[in-house]
């Protein structure tokens, strides 16, 4: 088998033109391909990376709201329960002042009813006093006692005249 | 005519009422005098007499009414 150079040659230059057609046709588009998807994965990550950057800025916000949210839903508990504290030793001191002015009244009407009460069993203890004076005077003094007694009431009107 | 009114609890002795009414004469001897003796058990014991709007009584009755106001 001969070697032809000109055969060579031809084969070569096909060679070159085919691998020139290749390189404009093949390489550089899948080359353009590669690195305009190594852009679009640069593109995507990064987008990825502003959302998850944009989802902690937001889950930070969720946050400081939560807190403030907590905080100032503390701050109307404690306010609220100050104020039912102020307002429950209000009407506990409302109702110690009630309790003393009824106390008070209390007391002060049952000293009256004692006071008439004790009125009323004085007159009743000088009635039933009087009546046994009465009835004691009236049986003990027997006809010559009393005559004695006349007379000498006889004497003392005598003299008061 | 002075009215002299007598009240007593038991009846008056004849000496209890000239005693009385010597005194009462004696007392009252420019004018005329009546006598009017009444018994009032009510008195207890002792007398009263009202003379010339002036009452003069002794009674037992008097004397516990007294003591029932000064009580």
């Amino acid at each position: 088998m001969d070697i032809q150079l000109p055969q060579i040659i031809f084969q070569m230059i096909n060679f070159g033109v085919v691998l020139a057609a290749l390189t404009y046709f093949i390489y550089k588009p899948v080359l353009k391909l590669l690195s305009d998807r190594r852009k679009n994965v640069a593109a995507a990550a990064e987008a990825a990376a502003a959302v998850m950057q944009e989802k902690e800025d937001l889950e930070r916000v969720r946050e400081n709201t939560l807190l403030k949210a907590n905080q100032k839903a503390k701050k109307m508990e404690d306010e609220i329960r100050r104020e039912a504290k102020a307002d429950a030793k209000l009407l506990l001191e409302h109702s110690k002042e009630e309790i003393t002015a009824k106390e008070i009244k209390f007391s002060s009407e049952l000293a009256k009813l004692k006071k008439e009460e004790l009125k009323s069993m004085e007159v009743e203890i000088k009635k039933a006093a009087l009546t046994v004076a009465e009835k004691v005077l009236g049986e003990s003094i027997d006809a010559k006692k009393h005559q004695k007694l006349i007379d000498d009431q006889i004497n003392e009107i005598i003299e008061s005249l | 005519m002075l009215q002299i009114n007598v009240a007593s609890a038991i009846p008056l002795s004849d000496i209890q009422k000239k005693k009385l009414e010597s005194s009462l004469q004696k007392k009252y001897s420019k004018e005329e005098v009546a006598f009017y003796y009444q018994v009032k058990e009510e008195l207890i014991a002792g007398l009263n007499v009202s003379v010339a709007g002036k009452l003069y009584d002794t009674s037992l009755r008097a004397r516990l009414n007294q003591l029932a106001s000064k009580i």
